[in-house]
């Protein structure tokens, strides 16, 4: 929770007025002091985070990621460690944030296979 | 080198980036400023480009622009492969201007990774390209404006009546220092747009 909280630069005290949770308990969660929070909670904080609430609550371990979905991030990941090693292939991006979200390294992918025309994401299509 | 100058023919950012090399090798890096007048003038660029001036202007450089909706937290992302360049910004600028900063602010890292396989890299390790960029993009958009200025002056002069000549010359200056304050508060702006977009989306 830490590591998301800095990589969107945010303070506890900005959670604390764009989710209305205490800034005190958001520390306790962060240092695992605390049970994970209720859903209804963490449906704020992931707004506050701009993450989608189901990651959240697979992180907190309310439920569990499906097999098929963890296969597609792990799939994305992987293709998009492959593009940013391609010495050949060079790219950039202008980023809000230091922040690379799924859908942002997807979305790089798709570009490196259109340019070298090569297929990374359906190889088993 | 002589391979590679040849190769830049069909390949305009190798060449502008060998020019500066043998320009400015003697005092290497030029400065974002340096750099930015260079550009400026190679690319033709204008302080005021609707987005279909800009894609014929990155055509006419091999590189292909287009506007796209990106994902949320990415204003722009460029990509270069065996001399194969394209440049794309979000469909959704948050600011006035947003759309050349960013063109800019891409070009700029293209031009980098030209220059360090060149073996002339202008930012060193402890430097942030990210930073470098956006200061190479204020440089750009205001090396642009102070081109084209004295042109606004000349059309201002030319006004016959003197009441109206005043007015024009109040309304130029009006403008004049929107556009500077545009150019270097733009990402300042922007991340109060996004702040705000992202608490509206919090609330709601």
């Amino acid at each position: 929770m830490r590591r998301l909280r800095k990589s969107r630069g945010l303070t506890l005290k900005q959670v604390e007025s764009q989710a209305k949770v205490s800034n005190a308990y958001i520390s306790q969660i962060e240092r695992g002091l605390r049970r994970p929070p209720h859903p209804e909670i963490l449906q704020r904080l992931a707004k506050a985070y701009d993450v989608p609430h189901r990651d959240l609550l697979i992180a907190a371990g309310y439920l569990e990621e499906d097999s098929a979905e963890t296969a597609k991030r792990r799939q994305i990941e992987e293709a998009y460690d492959h593009v940013v090693t391609d010495p050949a292939f060079k790219q950039g991006t202008r980023l809000k944030g230091t922040h690379v979200s799924l859908e942002t390294k997807r979305f790089i992918v798709e570009m490196y296979e259109k340019l070298t025309r090569r297929n990374l994401l359906n190889k088993g299509a | 080198m002589e391979l590679l100058t040849d190769g830049s023919e069909k390949n305009p950012i190798l060449g502008f980036c060998l020019t500066i090399v043998s320009k400015h090798a003697h005092s290497w890096p030029p400065t974002e400023e340096v750099l930015a007048q260079e550009f400026v003038d190679w690319l033709g660029f204008n302080s005021l480009m609707t987005r279909d001036a800009m894609k014929e202007l990155c055509q006419s450089k091999g590189v292909k622009l287009s506007f796209v909706s990106l994902p949320h937290e990415i204003r722009g992302v460029n990509c270069s492969f065996q001399g194969k360049r394209e440049i794309v910004v979000t469909e959704r600028g948050t600011a006035p201007f947003s759309d050349s900063h960013t063109l800019l602010h891409e070009f700029r890292e293209m031009l980098e990774h030209v220059f360090t396989e060149l073996g002339y890299p202008t930012i060193s390790p402890d430097d942030s390209p990210e930073a470098r960029a956006e200061h190479f993009a204020v440089a750009c958009r205001l090396k642009a404006a102070e081109r084209e200025l004295p042109a606004f002056i000349e059309m201002a002069t030319n006004v016959e009546k003197t009441w109206a000549r005043y007015l024009a010359y109040a309304f130029l200056g009006i403008l004049a220092v929107a556009y500077v304050l545009d150019c270097i508060f733009l990402p300042q702006m922007e991340e109060i747009a996004a702040e705000a977009e992202r608490q509206r989306y919090v609330r709601t």
